[in-house]
């Protein structure tokens, strides 16, 4: 119940489709109790033998017309009541997604994929059918109830109304009870099977491993333990499971029993009639299902209420980064000034980057290298503006600080391409064009051509319309990487990021890459991530960093000169890569 | 004809189902008996109802006795079928849990003697659904959908003889109701269908969209494409939310609205007919009261049946993913002779060997090379060059079609599987940690690995280091799938476990993860430990962990293009040099001193 509370604000964009269907559902309530007291009237008359064809006829057409009338009622409220628990679980889709895209990479690295898509589907299931079969059951079981009571009452009998209900509050505990035990056996139950799930997973994903090391009948005897758990568990949930609906029978039994000797006893004092009784039962009748459904709505309000909790959780996350109110576009000027004191990862304690202040001027090529795990990529992702300065820190272009420009508009001018590249389902052209929609075929394969992609796209018998799997399964890591790089060629941005986006290419491809990228780099400005020196004697800029911290700078030129660690390690590089005659091929 | 096929398929599922309960039979058969005797009752109380109507209150009676009497008898009714259905119902569930508990473990043992093509063929969720998720659902059938069409016709029997008994013609005309209510069914199966399915299919689409778009979003913010990605799930949103909507039409229309419908029109009839019947014969109030109870109960095995149908449909496609698996031929070696001695000497010897997974394409073509008792050999290559089918090969997991595999002048096929396979030891590029401690997952239950040899073997590859380390040592739970251990821990556990089975000859599969570097001068220094003594055979991946090979083998679409030792590799063009070099500039970028003290050969 208190879900609703908390609902109420999603709900209340639906009232006007929940109010007609909540009359209908009082209206078809009420048109119930007329069949039954019809019925009794003509057994009333039967009984005096005073019924007359007219009035017959009447009784039936009456009954039939407020037949129709009801299947009419009945369709329209569960079209109402259902379609606005689907257009609610639509629109709160929709609005999560818009939310995950919105939030920045600190809320991924909290939450796993698996994790974010059961919201999206399981949790708002669970919504859904609170939305809808619950507040349908709720309300109906209120007003289909009350409605029979009252008719009970007043069309026949309130002392017999009263004597009937004696059995019904124990009902009503015995269910809720079979519903708290159920709930706790169901989830010991559900816990065995995930066990189970899981030995065989083990198996069947280790199977290399089990034939190798022989351990068949360790698995065998490990599966045939943890089946037997889970039917015992079963069997417990069979025990609680196979009490509800006998229980549910005696206690209607016992109504029924009260209602006959106590009709009885009326109709003995000509307090009733024996039509009277006979409608009472038929109205007896009708509670059955409100009685048993009241329980059953707890469940489902349970779940849903857990599932709304956790969607809710994620609702109140704001991304981290968003766009200040008065946020500007991106200035005239892209160049491009780097300057962070410290940073450190959200929740890590060791700082990332230190001291690192880079003057990057619109259209050079800046070259960063240095070991793995040196904060290479950590300058791209605060460039990115994936996480938050600290106010010793800012990043600016065009003496803009980047916090200040509005992230639709700078993303607009970065052409990110990660050392793994990410490609999705669609076309090749489609992936190159991501970032770019509007691309024309031309524009596509002049990109892909300075992507040094084009001749092997045109290998595939579907060209460019070659559809990738899921992640680009069918493309090999270097051909995945040309890919990507192919879309950041095309799209309109300003600046390129490219972070070790050449490691899976073969000598030969990236230096055609690297010589395209040179020609190509007039206009644009390259900021270069690579473990391979002899990529950057080119570049305007060269940044070695070490744990975190710049240690090198200048020009190809300058630090081979300087004999640091660039020096040291592009000698031995460029000797084991021959690069003196490459060099002088450049 | 392709749907009365399916049809027959589906059959056989049913027909494979009554066979595992016929050890069971005793417990069914006793919970039918149960579920009549509890239907007879039910039938029983309209009927003690009639008798208290008719012959009491219409009557007049004031003998109090004989009332409270039928009151008792008709309490009795109540109770007596509600505890028979209670007792009934427990049997059946204890019955089909055990059916299908004897189903899962066939089909599981059926499964691990399968060929090792058919867990290539198809994704583990699916094959994990098989055993769990569908004998689940075929759990569902026999609790579910078989109970409630069981209890529904003993029902609908019991109600149209009681009817029959009340008022003959009547019943006749009650029969009218049924064609009625199966062609609402007919109707609904054919409406339904393809709303149902096109509503999972939407889901589907949803969950892939859904996950590309979380692991990608990155890239897809950093590209502004994030408004035209919700566009897009939007409207797979909104094809969704409008199937649904159908669906609840479908629903409202076809199922409880119609359902009562024809239930209260058939309520008038009745009222019609004793009322018209009134006019020229005595009608006792009682018979139409009974008559209207009957009534009432005779929707809801209907109802209940209709609900069900759907599951069974399910059900059947369920029973007959999992009796496919059954299907399946298991693994056969035609074997000359068995030969169950282990592998002594330990040498090796390829001999034009092809193999191919599809039949089409080879993945290793005219493969021959031989090793030497205690010589190790490394394999280079792209991946799918055919590295990892040689050991795949080796390991019997795979038969190959042409060529024969010697080990110690012996045909690999004459060797008893399990000799075999404990004179290989198989160091995995993942390892595989299975659930169970950490002194478990060395021993694999082996009794001869007693503690002080895993110990032993652990000190040896520089695993005991972190296992002391972890709490409760080698009691240590690593849980699923080792998730406690780092990618290197895991590395040298599987070492350790290599080690204390000491096998004739090591398969090395190499890592690709990166490993920090620590525990990498510790794995380095372990593979060393390993291959002493031992015929060692390694795909690898970085050149630099197999420069001291006896013989290197590089290969290429299924065929050793290259062979000689490292030296002699390097002083001649082709693929190793090119390999080499580009690893080696990468190595020296990370500051691996022991690659930049071994100088390359110049050309």
């Amino acid at each position: 119940m208190t879900l609703l509370w908390k609902m109420r604000f999603i709900l209340k964009d639906y009232w006007k489709q929940y109010l007609l269907a909540f009359i209908s559902l009082q209206t078809v309530a009420a048109l119930n109790q007329i069949p039954p007291w019809l019925i009794g009237w003509v057994v009333d008359q039967i009984s005096h033998d005073s019924l007359q064809g007219v009035e017959l006829a009447k009784t039936v057409a009456a009954i039939f017309a407020i037949a129709l009338t009801i299947y009419g009622l009945r369709y329209v409220w569960r079209s109402l009541l259902f379609g606005a628990s689907v257009d609610l679980v639509r629109a709160q889709r929709d609005k999560l997604f818009a939310h995950f895209t919105k939030m920045s990479p600190d809320f991924y690295q909290r939450h796993t994929t698996g994790d974010l898509m059961a919201h999206a589907t399981n949790d708002l299931n669970a919504v859904e059918e609170s939305a809808g079969s619950g507040i349908m059951t709720l309300v109906d079981s209120f007003i289909a109830g009350f409605t029979v009571l009252f008719a009970m009452v007043f069309a026949v009998n309130g002392t017999l109304t009263l004597m009937i209900l004696i059995p019904f509050p124990i009902l009503i505990w015995a269910s809720s009870r079979y519903g708290i035990l159920m709930h706790e056996r169901f989830g010991e139950a559900q816990a065995t099977f995930s066990a189970l799930n899981e030995e065989a997973r083990e198996t069947v994903s280790g199977i290399r491993a089990v034939r190798a090391h022989q351990l068949n009948e360790r698995q065998l005897k490990n599966f045939y333990e943890q089946s037997r758990k889970t039917v015992r568990a079963n069997r417990r949930v069979a025990q609680v499971d196979a009490l509800f609906i006998p229980s549910v029978q005696i206690f209607f039994g016992f109504a029924f029993v009260i209602a006959l000797i106590g009709g009885a006893w009326f109709i003995e004092n000509g307090v009733m009639t024996i039509g009277m009784l006979t409608t009472f039962t038929l109205y007896l009748g009708q509670l059955l299902s409100p009685m048993m459904q009241f329980g059953w709505q707890f469940s489902v309000f349970q779940r849903g209420s857990a599932s709304w909790s956790r969607l809710e959780k994620l609702f109140n996350q704001e991304p981290s980064v968003k766009d200040v109110p008065d946020a500007v576009s991106v200035p005239q000027n892209k160049d491009l000034n780097v300057h962070v004191e410290t940073f450190a990862y959200p929740d890590a304690e060791a700082l990332a980057l230190k001291d690192i202040y880079l003057n990057v001027p619109e259209g050079s090529f800046v070259g960063i290298t240095g070991r793995t795990g040196s904060g290479k990529s950590s300058v791209f992702r605060l460039i990115l503006r994936e996480f938050n300065l600290e106010a010793n820190s800012h990043i600016s272009m065009g003496g803009t600080a980047l916090n200040q420009i509005q992230l639709k508009s700078l993303r607009q001018q970065l052409a990110w391409v990660p050392q793994e590249p990410m490609l999705f389902s669609g076309t090749i052209a489609s992936n190159i064009a991501f970032s770019k929609p509007s691309a024309t075929r031309d524009e596509i394969e002049a990109a892909a051509k300075l992507a040094a992609i084009h001749d092997e796209v045109m290998a595939f018998k579907d060209g460019y319309e070659t559809v990738l799997g899921e992640q680009g399964i069918n493309l090999s890591g270097g051909q995945k990487q040309r890919v990507a790089f192919a879309r950041a060629l095309l799209s309109d941005a300003s600046i390129l990021l490219l972070d070790d986006a050449f490691s899976a290419l073969d000598m030969k491809t990236e230096a055609t890459i690297l010589k395209n990228l040179t020609a190509y780099h007039n206009k644009k400005t390259v900021l270069l991530i690579t473990q391979r020196l002899p990529e950057l004697i080119h570049a305007d800029h060269i940044v070695v960093m070490d744990e975190g911290r710049i240690t090198e700078q200048g020009n190809h030129r300058y630090l081979t000169e300087n004999e640091g660690w660039y020096a040291k390690i592009f000698q031995q590089q460029a000797r084991t890569l021959h690069i003196d005659n490459l060099e002088a091929a450049a | 004809m392709a749907s009365k096929m399916s049809k027959l398929k589906q059959f056989s599922g049913l027909t494979h189902l009554l066979t595992y309960s016929k050890p069971y039979a005793k417990g069914f058969i006793t919970a039918f008996v149960l579920l009549m005797v509890a239907t007879g009752f039910e039938m029983a109380s309209p009927w003690v109802m009639k008798i208290i109507l008719d012959d009491y209150i219409a009557a007049g009676s004031t003998d109090i006795h004989a009332l409270a009497m039928m009151g008792a008898a008709l309490t009795m009714t109540y109770v007596c079928s509600a505890l028979f259905q209670y007792i009934q119902s427990i049997i059946f569930q204890k019955n089909s849990l055990e059916v299908i508990h004897d189903i899962r473990q066939k089909v599981f043992r059926h499964m691990l003697t399968l060929p090792m093509k058919y867990f290539d063929g198809e994704p583990t969720g699916r094959l994990v659904s098989r055993l769990t998720n569908d004998s689940q659902v075929l759990h569902q059938m026999f609790v579910g959908v078989i109970p409630a069409i069981l209890r529904g016709v003993f029902k609908l029997v019991g109600i149209f003889i009681a009817l029959a008994l009340l008022d003959w013609n009547l019943m006749l005309l009650m029969l009218v109701i049924i064609p009625i209510l199966l062609g609402s069914m007919r109707m609904y199966q054919k409406l339904s269908h393809p709303v149902v399915h096109g509503i999972r299919a939407r889901l589907a689409d949803i969950n892939t969209s859904l996950n590309e778009s979380l692991l990608g979003m990155r890239i897809i913010q950093a590209t502004n494409y994030e408004n035209k990605l919700c566009c897009d799930f939007g409207a797979k949103n909104q094809e969704w939310s409008e199937l649904r909507r159908k669906e609840i039409n479908v629903n409202s229309l076809l199922l409880m609205p119609f359902g009562h419908l024809v239930q209260t029109a058939a309520l008038a009839g009745i009222v019609a007919w004793f009322g018209w019947r009134s006019g020229f014969t005595m009608v006792e109030v009682g018979t139409i009261y009974a008559f209207i109870n009957y009534l009432a109960r005779f929707f809801d095995p209907f109802r209940q049946i209709a609900m069900q149908l759907s599951n069974l449909q399910q059900s059947l496609v369920a029973s007959e993913r999992v009796f496919e698996v059954l299907e399946e031929k298991p693994e056969k070696h035609e074997q000359v002779k068995v030969e169950d001695t282990p592998v002594q000497a330990g040498q090796l010897e390829f001999r034009n060997v092809t193999l191919s997974y599809d039949g089409k394409n080879r993945a290793l073509d005219d493969v021959s090379f031989s090793v030497k008792p205690g010589q190790f050999t490394a394999i280079v290559g792209h991946s799918g060059s055919g590295k990892s089918s040689i050991i795949n090969l080796m390991m019997r997991f795979y038969k190959h079609q042409e060529g024969q595999i010697l080990i110690d002048d012996r045909p690999l096929d004459n060797m008893d599987e399990d000799a075999l396979r404990q004179s290989l030891g198989l160091v995995f590029q993942e390892p595989y940690i299975f659930t169970g401690s950490i002194a478990d997952n060395i021993s694999l239950g082996n009794s001869s690995v007693s503690r002080d040899v895993l110990k032993a073997a652990s000190k040896k590859v520089h695993a005991d280091r972190f296992i002391q380390r972890l709490p409760g040592n080698y009691d240590h739970q690593p849980g699923t799938a080792g998730q406690s251990l780092s990618t290197g821990e895991r590395q040298l556990l599987s070492f350790a476990r290599t080690i204390a089975h000491n096998p004739r000859i090591l398969l090395l599969d190499e890592a690709t993860a990166n490993i920090d570097g620590e525990t990498e001068q510790y794995i380095k220094d372990a593979l060393i430990t390993l291959r002493e003594g031992r015929t060692t055979i390694a795909v690898a991946h970085r050149l630099s962990t197999i420069q001291d090979a006896d013989q290197i083998l590089v290969m290429d679409k299924g065929k050793i293009t290259q062979r000689g030792t490292h030296a002699e590799l390097l002083g001649e063009q082709g693929h190793y040099r090119d390999l080499y070099l580009s690893q080696q500039a990468e190595e020296v970028m990370q500051g691996n001193e022991s690659v930049i003290g071994s100088e390359p050969v110049a050309a």
